[in-house]
């Protein structure tokens, strides 16, 4: 593989964990995507094999996530905030298009205060003055930069925004606005397909699409999962699906009976490692070996199958619990989260059920592996 | 065919109209239900002013009309469109004189045959000759008309010099003739300037769309094309021409120069008019070039400032179809986001409207990846690890460490030496008390006593062969002398733990020096 496909790969895999790339903050990325020897191919790779776009500006490069229908294939949120914070972070982006070029955390705290307190706004007013409602300001303004619409312009801006959902003297973060990027923060078609308004769409390639966004996208891609032409399409361009997959990521792709998984090469490409040296991904991998060895021959098992594993695994390693998972509820509620995420869990047919997907298979038997912490003693 | 109801004719009049102008009907040919076929016919009037300055027969118009339709549609449809049912030529016209927008005239007939055909001649009326002049005129000649006036800063500099040496050497009528041309220039610039204004104005005013995004480009770019770095360049020079030549430009001087440009029996009326208009332009020029703040550079500042906007506007539009403001769709998620039934389904709308999200895979292939008729289940597991960092207890944490408090400790040690030095104190004085006897006639021990007596024994302990030993504790107190027995006979001693068997000792306990002095 020469240095140029190897430069494309990056870009690509790059563009994939962080759709907004900003000139400043992520130069070499930008520096790839951006090149007139990649570009023009990162470009129609995602249109022809994703329906993607993906634009490039003087100073960010954007992936932009069609919806297929209504809806965008999308992995599931491993902790879900409230929704307060989506609501603030669209009336800060609101406020931010007549802010000045270079903005605060409290300007657009005024701006958005005044914004919300108007009838035709709609939405429940903001109350800069109450703790909670500062706090996910702050936490909405960091959403809002995420989506390269505002671009920090100091480091550590997360330390300011804390101290400024405390006190109410502060100005908070400063950040850039970023209009271009502002002004395409959502796309018209996705606005159309979130907000349900979008009439039937037809697309010739909608099959291909479907089954390469759940393989580039999501952990698994399961036969089960896909429709009927789906499947078809699936099936007779297999090697064909595997060599682009391959091709753009350098990845492996897991090609078994029940389905295809891309496994990528590096724990920075994924936005959710697993499993990584934490108590929650150790006490989740045992829980799901545990659950692997009494799912019936469905790979169904129960709820009390689920308590019991988690009692287990305090039971026989009670050194890998930390204060995170110290009861058996937080322990459970955690290992539920991190396996739903991961696609190797999902709720059963009936309440107090539970499925294991076929890949939660590649998992049994972990080798256990104990590592002692030292305290770490002060240089003489 | 009528054209009773073409217009809705107002009824009573307007009391403005008895002071200032009214109602005009040269236009209605414009805005009438048949304005087509109106406009045609004007259409085709105006262009014949070019060949003919006699206006047209009926015939004549009749004829021109058709060719002039076929051209723009095709025969056939032009066929349809002239035939009389759908198109009465006739009462067209007359609707036009009656509106001004025509004249008609007879031709006097000469001949018989005169009598027989149409006489009637038409030619459009000035007022809207000029109307439809200026309507039928595009957008694109104002721009023509300016890329004539390339280096008009240069020129208007270069002759301004010539101008000035004439002036300075009393050539008036050279100088008027520089200054006309000048004058040229100079309403070749205000007309140019005058257009881009207008583009700029419509441009930027209200709500862009792509139509104004592509008049602005046409704009700057006839603009940079014609004379923008002109401007930059020839200000300054133009400038200190104006200032220099300024004193000498007397109402005399003036006067001079247009009598130079005029006739010899011109009137004082038309000198006078002549010479006012001259002023006028001069002070246009000063106004122009003159000073820092003149309208060439701000005309140009204007359309510079323009540029970049422009170019990011114009990709933005292009994308986001022609909107340059998201509020509004902002606000449409930001409701329904408000009113999803749970954050769940809130998130969802948000990863589908924003798509900012990581993709997730699993990491470290499993041997032999690529057998796909094998089930996860069959097939062989990934090699995972499942790491864990040990922990110990914690009953520690958090708390700070103390010194250990021994103080009750050495108290307690403190007064259990006290207590028991007193009790040997003690059983030194019953010992002593039974010093020169022999054990057998001792009475029952106290326990302080027997440990003491322990104690003096193994001092003085008789070696083989001795009958006595005498020996010296060893705080140096008490000299101990133990006699054996000549009998050798053996004493039981009671004490309360139970009896000291011995040999029947006969003990003497003296105080040596040491314990007499204190």
């Amino acid at each position: 593989m020469n240095r140029d496909e190897e430069d494309r790969r990056r870009a690509f895999v790059g563009l994939l964990a962080s759709p907004v790339v900003d000139r400043r903050r992520d130069r070499e990325l930008f520096g790839l995507v951006r090149d007139p020897r990649h570009r023009p191919e990162l470009v129609s790779w995602f249109r022809t094999r994703l329906g993607y776009r993906l634009v490039i500006t003087d100073t960010a490069a954007r992936l932009f996530r069609l919806p297929l229908g209504d809806t965008v294939i999308a992995p599931r949120r491993v902790v879900t905030p409230p929704r307060r914070i989506l609501v603030l972070a669209l009336l800060a982006a609101a406020a931010a298009e007549d802010a000045e070029d270079v903005t605060t955390t409290q300007d657009l705290s005024d701006r958005v205060r005044v914004l919300s307190a108007r009838e035709d706004t709609g939405v429940s007013a903001y109350e800069p003055d109450r703790y909670a409602e500062r706090k996910a300001f702050a936490e909405s303004v960091r959403l809002l930069a995420s989506t390269g619409a505002l671009a920090p312009l100091a480091a550590g801006d997360g330390d300011q925004q804390d101290s400024w959902a405390r006190r109410s003297d502060k100005v908070g973060a400063t950040y850039g606005v970023q209009r271009e990027m502002l002004l395409r923060m959502v796309d018209p078609a996705s606005l159309a397909a979130a907000l349900g308004q979008r009439g039937p769409t037809f697309d010739d390639d909608a099959e291909r699409f479907t089954v390469m966004r759940r393989l580039i996208e999501l952990p698994v891609c399961l036969y089960s999962d896909l429709t009927e032409p789906e499947r078809a399409y699936l099936i007779r361009q297999r090697s064909r699906i595997v060599s682009w997959c391959t091709e753009m990521t350098g990845w492996t792709v897991e090609q078994r009976a029940e389905g295809l998984a891309l496994i990528a090469a590096e724990e920075a490409h994924t936005d959710l490692a697993f499993p990584r040296m934490r108590a929650v991904d150790f006490a989740s991998l045992l829980i799901l070996d545990e659950l692997y060895r009494c799912r019936d021959e469905m790979g169904v098992v129960t709820e009390s199958d689920l308590v019991a594993a988690v009692a287990e695994v305090a039971q026989r390693h009670p050194k890998s619990i930390t204060a995170e998972i110290a009861t058996d509820t937080l322990r459970r509620d955690r290992a539920l989260e991190l396996l739903r995420a991961l696609d190797l869990l999902r709720p059963g047919l009936r309440p107090g059920l539970w499925q294991l997907t076929p890949i939660a298979a590649r998992y049994r038997d972990p080798e256990v592996i104990a590592v002692t912490t030292r305290i770490e003693e002060p240089a003489p | 065919m009528t054209d009773g109801d073409e217009l809705v004719e107002s009824a009573g009049s307007d009391p403005w109209a008895a002071h200032l102008p009214g109602q005009e009907l040269v236009p209605a040919y414009l805005v009438s239900r048949f304005a087509a076929q109106y406009r045609a016919i004007v259409d085709v009037m105006v262009e014949a002013q070019d060949t003919s300055l006699t206006g047209m027969s009926y015939d004549d118009i009749a004829l021109q009309l058709r060719a002039w339709v076929s051209a723009k549609t095709g025969s056939d449809v032009a066929d349809r469109l002239m035939h009389e049912d759908a198109f009465a030529l006739d009462a067209r016209l007359d609707s036009l004189v009656r509106w001004s927008v025509l004249t008609r005239w007879q031709e006097p007939a000469r001949t018989g045959e005169d009598f027989l055909r149409r006489r009637d001649r038409f030619q459009l009326t000035p007022t809207a000759a000029r109307l439809h002049t200026f309507w039928t005129l595009e957008l694109a000649a104002d721009e023509d008309a300016a890329a004539d006036l390339t280096l008009a800063p240069r020129a208007i500099h270069d002759r301004l010099r010539e101008f000035a040496t004439a002036i300075d050497e009393r050539r008036f009528p050279a100088a008027a003739s520089e200054y006309q041309q000048i004058i040229a220039l100079h309403h070749g610039m205000a007309v140019a300037a005058r257009s881009w204004q207008r583009s700029l104005a419509h441009a930027l005013s209200g709500g862009p769309d792509p139509d104004k995004q592509e008049i602005l480009w046409l704009t700057l770019q006839s603009y940079v094309g014609m004379w923008g770095e002109q401007v930059d360049i020839y200000t300054p020079a133009v400038a200190q021409v104006i200032t220099e030549l300024e004193p000498q430009l007397t109402e005399s001087v003036w006067r001079a120069c247009v009598r130079g440009a005029l006739a010899q029996d011109a009137s004082e009326a038309i000198v006078e008019n002549q010479t006012q208009r001259w002023v006028r332009t001069w002070g246009a020029l000063g106004g122009w070039f003159a000073g820092a703040d003149g309208q060439a550079r701000r005309l140009r500042r204007q359309l510079r400032d323009l540029v970049a906007p422009w170019a990011r506007n114009m990709h933005i539009l292009m994308d986001t179809g022609g909107a340059l403001t998201r509020r509004g769709e902002l606000l449409d998620l930001a409701r329904a986001i408000e009113r999803a039934p749970d954050d769940d389904t809130a998130w969802q709308m948000w990863d589908t409207a924003v798509g900012v999200f990581g993709a997730r895979h699993l990491l470290i292939a499993a041997e032999s990846a690529d057998e796909h008729t094998l089930a996860w289940a069959d097939a062989d597991a990934a090699p995972i690890t499942a790491r864990f960092r040990e922990h110990g207890h914690r009953a520690a944490v958090g708390k700070r460490t103390k010194a250990i408090d021994n103080s009750a400790g050495r108290e307690a040690a403190r007064r259990s030496r006290a207590a028991a030095l007193a009790q040997r104190r003690s059983a030194e004085v019953t010992l002593r008390a039974r010093s020169g006897t022999a054990m057998s006639e001792w009475a029952a021990l106290t326990e302080p006593e027997l440990q003491l007596l322990l104690e003096y024994l193994a001092i003085a302990r008789v070696r083989g062969g001795e009958s006595t030993r005498s020996a010296v504790t060893e705080d140096g107190r008490w000299r101990v002398t133990l006699t054996a027995p000549e009998d050798a006979t053996t004493t039981a001693l009671k004490a309360a733990q139970g009896q000291f068997v011995t040999r029947n000792w006969h003990f003497v306990l003296d105080p040596t020096k040491l314990a007499a002095g204190e």
